[in-house]
């Protein structure tokens, strides 16, 4: 194959990458109980983290084949997930080894969640918030694709991406952390504690009426 | 209704369940939602039918507390 479509295939697949990790970011930060993006139904933005996820993995797959093979620079599969060992670029290309890795460890964990219990598995889950930044400092130091700092479009591209997860982690954090307990959504809602009442004194519960054999 | 050896219902860890409501959303069909946005099983075996979709309200689940049991052998031995 021609070493310039290798190569731009490689940037290409690389901004690609960071775009959905970025949103894969936002839709896990943003998406917890009680809270829902604007217009997306939090099942849908379960299923959108899921499998938007998955699928910036296919484009990483593709960013790193194209590294490796491309001979303009030597890169080695060694280098691809041992951290610094590159001979070119050992710093910058180092942190996206390190990314994978990170990105390994969280895809591998949640593959297995149902496996290896939730505990072990969010802990993991955790190094994402680690794992992105350490993508983006490798996509602007080498962004550019001719060995210096990312320029132009994709550089206002990585700030936006960094704008947008950062908004929704202020969001966060600003909102709070504790989800609202039953008691509270009954001292909140005088509408919501007036239909608890109903319910808890109804004959009705536990029926279903839906399903039937 | 007697219960068949193969049967399989619905069943959710109340202890692990903080009421994400994801299971809610995802199988209407057999589980509905209480005030406080909880869970409330259908007790009946889920129909053939309607299997995929109990699959997917026990993937969807972010604390793992909804599963999926079958026949009575289960029932017995969490009792003990």
């Amino acid at each position: 194959m021609d070493s310039t479509v290798i190569w731009y295939t490689g940037q290409a697949t690389g901004i690609v990458t960071l775009v959905l990790f970025s949103l894969v970011m936002v839709l896990g930060i943003s998406v917890r109980r009680q809270v829902r993006l604007p217009g997306l139904p939090r099942l849908a933005a379960v299923a959108l983290h899921r499998s938007i996820s998955l699928l910036a993995v296919a484009f990483l797959a593709v960013h790193i084949l194209t590294a490796v093979i491309d001979s303009y620079v030597d890169i080695s599969l060694l280098a691809v997930v041992v951290p610094f060992s590159s001979s070119y670029e050992p710093l910058w290309i180092g942190l996206g080894a390190v990314a994978l890795d990170l990105i390994l460890a969280v895809v591998i964990t949640s593959l297995l969640r149902a496996r290896i219990g939730r505990r072990t598995w969010r802990a993991v889950h955790w190094l994402a918030y680690a794992c992105w930044p350490v993508a983006i400092v490798h996509g602007i130091t080498l962004g550019s694709g001719t060995g210096h700092p990312m320029t132009g479009w994709p550089l206002w591209l990585t700030i936006a991406c960094v704008a947008v997860v950062l908004a929704a982690v202020a969001q966060r954090v600003a909102t709070g952390r504790r989800a609202l307990t039953p008691a509270d959504i009954l001292a909140a809602a005088p509408a919501r504690s007036a239909a608890a009442r109903e319910y808890a004194t109804s004959a009705s519960v536990g029926t279903h009426e839906g399903v039937r054999r | 209704m007697p219960r068949r050896q193969r049967d399989r219902t619905l069943r959710v860890d109340p202890i692990k369940c903080e009421g994400h409501a994801l299971c809610i959303e995802a199988f209407p069909e057999m589980i509905t939602r209480d005030p406080w946005n909880y869970p409330v099983l259908n007790p009946l075996p889920i129909p053939d039918h309607l299997l995929r979709h109990a699959e997917h309200a026990v993937k969807v689940c972010p604390v793992l507390a909804l599963r999926i049991v079958t026949g009575d052998r289960d029932r017995d031995r969490e009792r003990k």
